[in-house]
Formats: C-alpha cells, structure tokens, sequence
C-alpha cells in the first residue's frame, strides 16, 4: 500500500517537475520571441537613422552647393573595389566597379549619425 | 471519524466549485490585472517621398526624460544638476517642479540629444524618480527644401501645414497595442506579440513632386531675392496633362528641423495661400473664352485708341505703355494691350467674362492635397460696374492664387481639360520605390488615382490655337522675349500688375506684382512654369524682366531633366531667332 502510495506521489511530482520544465521553457521561448521583435524595431530604428543620415549626406542641394563652390570633394579610390569570390556555375566575372569615397568626414552630418542608448 | 472526514473533502470540494464556477471571472480578471498589462504602441509616421522615391521626411526615435516629482524630491543642488544635464534654466525647471510637486508625471525635456542621455544616466537617481522614453522625431533630409509643401509635425506628433497635415490620415498610421507579461514585483517578463495588435503605418507616402526641379525653381528663388528684394515670390512647375505639381515653392522660407526665428510671412505657402490681381497673365485666359463664344474671331482687327481710350464707365481714360493702331487679337496679347482687351470685355459683357473666369476655375480652390488654399477673389456678378467690362479682361477686379492661374494655363495647355491639380501620387507599401495605391485612408487603398478632369473648358482646337500662336508669339517677339529656350517652342505671357495701395485707396504706382507663365513644347506642352514676384524692388518692375528669366532657366532645367526632346532643330531655331529679332528692331 505504502508503495502504491509512494509510487503514486513519485508519478505526481514527476508529472508536475515535467510540467514546470516544460512551462519554463515555453516562457524562455516567449521571451526570445519578445527580444527578437525588440530587435527588429531597433533595426527598424537603425535602418531609419541610416537612410536619413544617407540622405541627408546626398541631399541634392547640397552636392550642387559643394560642386559649385569648389568641385566635387568625391574621389577615385587607389585601386578598384574587390570583386566578390566567385564560385562554380556562376556567370562570368565582370570587372569590378569603381567605388567613390568621400576623403573627409562632414561634421555637420556628424550629429545625425549618433545612436540612442537603451 | 470518517464523517469528518467526508465533511471536511466535502467542504473542500464546495469551495473549489465556488472558486472555479462562481468566482472564476472577478478572480481571473483580478489575477490578469496583477500578471499583465496593456499598452499602446505609436504607429511610426509614414516616410514622405519624392516622386522618385527620394526622402523628403523622416521619423526616427530619440528618448525623452520624465520624472516622478513627488519621488523625485529634489534639493536645489540636484535641480541644478539636471538642469546642467539637459541644458535647461536651472530656476524655470525648479519652478516647474513646484508646480508638479504633488503630481507623478512631469517631462523634464524631450527629444534629448546624445550627449544630454549620456549625462543623465551618469547622474545620481533616487529609485523610481524618473525615466526615458522614446518618442518619435520627425526629420526633413533635404532641410529647407519644399518646405511649405511639406509643412511639419510638432512636437506631440501632429501634423502642422502642407501634407503633413492635410494627409496625416494616410502619414500617421494606426496605433497598435501590446500586453506585457509582469511577475508580482511588477518586472516585465514578456511582451505578447498578436500580428492583428501591432500598429499599422504605410511605408511612405509619396508625392507628385520632383526633388531635383523643386531645387531648380528654389535656387532660382534664391536668385529673384538676391537680385530683386522682392515682399515675398513663389514658383510652381506642373505636368499640364495629368494635373501633377512638379515643384512648388515659396519665398521667404523656413527650415523645418530649426524653427528658432521664423519670420510669420515665411509660413505662408504663397503658391495658395496668398492672392494678387494677375494683370496681363489673365487676358489669355479671356481671349480663349471669346473665341469658344465665336464672340470674336482669330483675324479680327481691333482699334486700339492708339494708346489712350476714354471707356464708357471709367473716370481716368484706359492707357496701353506704347500707342498701338489697329491689332489684331494675337498681337492684342502679344503686345499685351490693355485697350485691346477692354474692346474684347465689352463685346463679351459681363455675364461672358464671369462665365469665362468661372469656367477656368477662378473663385473657387482648385482641390490641392494642401490645406488653406484660398479660392481668390471673385466678387458676384451684382457687384460689378461698367469699369469692369474694362478691368476683368485685364486681370484686374480679380485676384487669383498661383495655383489657380497655372490650372487654368494647363487647361490651355493640355486641349482646354480643367484638371485639378494633386500632388499626392500614392503610397507605398510594398519596401518599393513605386507608389502602387492610392489611398484614401488605410482601410480603403485604391489602385493609383488617374488625373481628375473637372470640367471641359473650351474646344481643343480653340486651346491649340491660343497655345500655338498667341501665346507662342509673346516668347517670339512680345513681351515674354526673355524666356526664349533654345531649341524648343516656348509659349508664354507676362504680367505686371499694380498692387491697390489701402493707404491712398488707388493703386499704387511703385508697388507690383510681376509674373511669368509659360511652357514648352508648344505643340505638346509637357511642363509649365509659373514665377511670381510679389513687390520687386525695382520701379518698372515688368514681367518680362523679372520673372521671365527665371521662369526659363526653371523650364529649361525640367526640360532636359525630364528629357523631352528639343522640338526645333538648332539652327532653324538659331534663324527663326535672328530674323524675329530683325523684325522686332524694324518695328
């Protein structure tokens, strides 16, 4: 009888421990799901902060405004951007285009680039 | 023994049914409240873009500093310090802090910088005094750039002028809502995610502006100021065949990321919000009518007084700047003979020149997604006099907006259609350039919105006419000489009209208003400019002078930016200039 009873709280406690296992984990999973939406809207955030800020640096007024003061501040690079690996099957690689940087960085376009700490 | 037993499970199993069936809601509810919490989630404002997908504004998130007053029980000295964190007068903020010190919310700054939340978490708390939140900060990339046609969003996120505000039900989005899962200490243990509860906002709305020719017709405002001092001017460029405002633009201006010092005319968007008396620009606009009414006829040849014409009704006789004999009607606007038209009024009378502006789309707002469009002045038919048979067609008595004068030129310009005039092309939804609906609110997209015809003002063949020989011939040879483009047919007309002065009650003879319209190709007009230039300094201040150049680099930039092929081989062009020139000297 004791072992019956035993047998029976064992199986009791056992199902519970499953359980609780499995409802913690079911809780880690909701909160990754919670962080991975958290993450996409600070990459959404970010993406936003980018595009204004590549924006902001083509900004059409501006390019004209510089060009018209003392020519375009854009260079070419020393040597051609490198290609990316090519792998078997794919199309014949075609040469590598120039990739134009800006020599300076422009302060007043500083500001916009910053990131807000969470 | 066992009685008390089965009494006691019995009693046991009495208070679980209780629980379960009777109490179960009040203590789910209960229980839920303890556990959850739901809050609403802003809806990002919509991106705003150019007809190529170029950004015009922007939302990004900054934080915002609160605090909890009555915890918060600060000494002078940590007043002090946040002030110093958050660049604020030290005494304004202990000021507002008294006034909140019984309260639990009070925002001590919002839209920090980087520099302000760096030092603001290296300061020293008390618990549970205060917090940053993320709030929504509009940019505008292009700064000052259409400003007035994009107006802008204040600080609790309303939209303020331009589309901004006339479109905020497509920028503003739909809020969502999210239940955070909390444990009994009130620490958040999960956000509940449901796609149905998340806040709906479209990607952009996209405009019927072109960024490259609002900067043309900007910069060539720039020039009308620099050169003219002008009270204020405005440009607007527009596809006449499909109603779409290419540029608009205002001066003085404002930039909508600094607002310090903005001088009040400066908000004005003057291509709507402002109306003046058109002057000559208008007579084309009456000719048309006249013809569409067989009230004249194209060959018809007009007396014009020779320069000075005692009209029936008027107390000071009617004057054109050089005497002219006989005209006929294409050199009446050429020449832009004031007694010309007067003859042409009286043959219409009234009713036909109320009919004509009517017809056009005067005295009434063209439909523009821009708020505070004025509808102009146009008084009632009663009101008029014998003197107006001699001012309306000469474009005075009226006054009109810009945008108003340009729908009516488009009408001309595309087969005598009335089109309203948009500049909302769509909105995009889809993470591509291209505007695919158009909406009329985020429940009910539509597929993209075909020109609005308002109304069949004249014949085509009628606007043809007007377009391709009068209008023509004032960029050839009359007054709108100034606006001649290379290698394309140009059409045009100029006006000066005199500003009424209240303080003298007369027009004023130093004040005006000098306007160019005009476009090209003439055969198949593809862009139309409008410059207004409100009160030039400059004593003659003509049309012709000041407005026509500006109005042809603007047409001559959209042209070659929108690559519409010259119409005129060079050199014929070269040779038709030469020999018009000849003539003009003849003469």
């Amino acid at each position: 009888m004791f072992f019956r009873f035993g047998a029976a709280v064992c199986l009791v406690v056992l199902i519970s421990l499953v359980g609780i296992a499995i409802e913690k984990q079911n809780l880690e999973r909701r909160r990754e799901i919670s962080r991975q939406h958290y993450r996409m809207d600070v990459l959404k955030d970010e993406h936003a902060r980018l595009r204004l800020r590549s924006q902001k640096l083509a900004a059409m007024e501006r390019l004209v405004e510089t060009i018209e003061k003392k020519g375009s501040d854009l260079k070419s690079p020393e040597k051609p951007a490198p290609s990316p690996p090519q792998h078997e099957g794919e199309q014949p690689r075609r040469p590598p285009l120039l990739f134009w940087e800006r020599p300076v960085r422009d302060p007043r376009f500083d500001e916009s680039s910053r990131s807000t700490p969470r | 023994m066992i009685a008390v037993v089965l009494g006691a499970w019995a009693i046991l199993g009495l208070r679980l049914v209780h629980l379960q069936w009777y109490q179960a809601d009040e203590l789910t509810r209960l229980a839920t409240r303890q556990s959850e919490v739901e809050v609403e989630v802003p809806a990002r404002p919509a991106d705003i873009t150019d007809r190529n997908g170029k950004l015009l504004a922007s939302t990004i998130t900054t934080p915002s500093l609160f605090v909890d007053p009555k915890r918060l029980g600060a000494t002078p000295e940590f007043i002090s310090e946040i002030a110093a964190a958050v660049h604020l007068n030290p005494r304004e903020l202990a000021a507002r802090l008294d006034d909140y010190r019984d309260k639990r919310f009070m925002w001590v700054k919002r839209r920090l910088n980087d520099d302000e939340v760096d030092a603001v978490l290296k300061m020293k708390w008390p618990d549970g005094s205060y917090g940053l939140r993320d709030e929504f900060l509009r940019q505008y990339p292009q700064d000052s750039l259409a400003a007035h046609v994009l107006g802008l969003r204040d600080i609790d996120g309303s939209g303020k002028g331009g589309v901004e505000q006339s479109l905020d039900h497509l920028i503003r989005g739909v809020p969502g809502r999210r239940k955070l899962g909390k444990d009994a200490r009130g620490r958040i243990l999960e956000v509940e995610f449901s796609p149905e509860d998340e806040p709906r906002q479209f990607q952009a709305v996209q405009l019927t502006i072109d960024l490259a020719i609002q900067m043309f017709a900007e910069r060539e405002l720039d020039g009308i100021v620099k050169e003219w001092k002008p009270r204020a001017a405005t440009a607007i460029v527009m596809d006449p065949q499909t109603g779409e405002v290419l540029a608009m633009a205002s001066r003085p201006t404002y930039s909508p990321n600094n607002l310090r010092d903005v001088d009040e005319e400066a908000w004005k968007n003057q291509a709507i919000n402002i109306v003046y008396e058109p002057g000559s620009t208008f007579k084309p606009v009456i000719v048309a009518w006249a013809l569409q009414k067989d009230v004249v006829q194209r060959d018809e040849v007009f007396f014009c007084e020779n320069g000075k014409f005692n009209m029936p009704g008027r107390t000071k006789p009617l004057t054109d700047v050089h005497g002219y004999g006989n005209l006929n009607v294409t050199d009446i606007l050429v020449k832009s003979s004031n007694i010309g038209m007067a003859k042409i009024g009286m043959r219409m009378e009234s009713l036909g020149l109320y009919e004509a502006a009517w017809r056009f789309g005067f005295g009434r707002p063209t439909g523009i997604e821009l708020p505070g469009e004025l509808r102009g002045i146009f008084h009632p038919l009663s009101s008029w006099t014998k003197a107006s048979l001699g001012s309306i067609p000469m474009g005075a008595e009226i006054s009109v907006t810009p945008l108003q004068l340009i729908t009516a030129y488009a009408a001309l310009s595309n087969g005598g259609r009335l089109i309203a005039p948009r500049i909302l092309n769509g909105v995009q939804n889809d993470g591509s350039n291209r505007a695919t609906t158009f909406a009329v609110s985020m429940e009910e997209p539509q597929l993209a919105q075909p020109a609005k015809i308002v109304t069949k003002a004249i014949d085509e063949e009628i606007a043809d006419w007007v377009v391709n020989e009068p209008l023509t011939q004032v960029v050839r040879r009359g007054t709108g000489i100034k606006a001649r483009i290379p290698g394309y047919t140009v059409f045009g007309k100029t006006g000066t009209a005199k500003k009424w002065d209240p303080k003298i009650g007369a027009y004023s003879e130093t004040k005006n208003v000098a306007s160019f319209i005009g476009g090209a190709p003439a055969h198949h007009p593809r862009v139309l400019v409008l410059v207004v230039v409100d009160e030039p300094k400059q004593a003659r201040g003509f049309g012709g002078v000041i407005a026509a150049p500006p109005a042809s680099r603007i047409l001559q930039r959209t042209l070659t930016h929108l690559r519409v092929p010259p119409d005129q081989d060079a050199r014929t062009a070269q040779a038709i200039d030469g020999l018009e020139e000849a003539l003009i000297l003849l003469e």
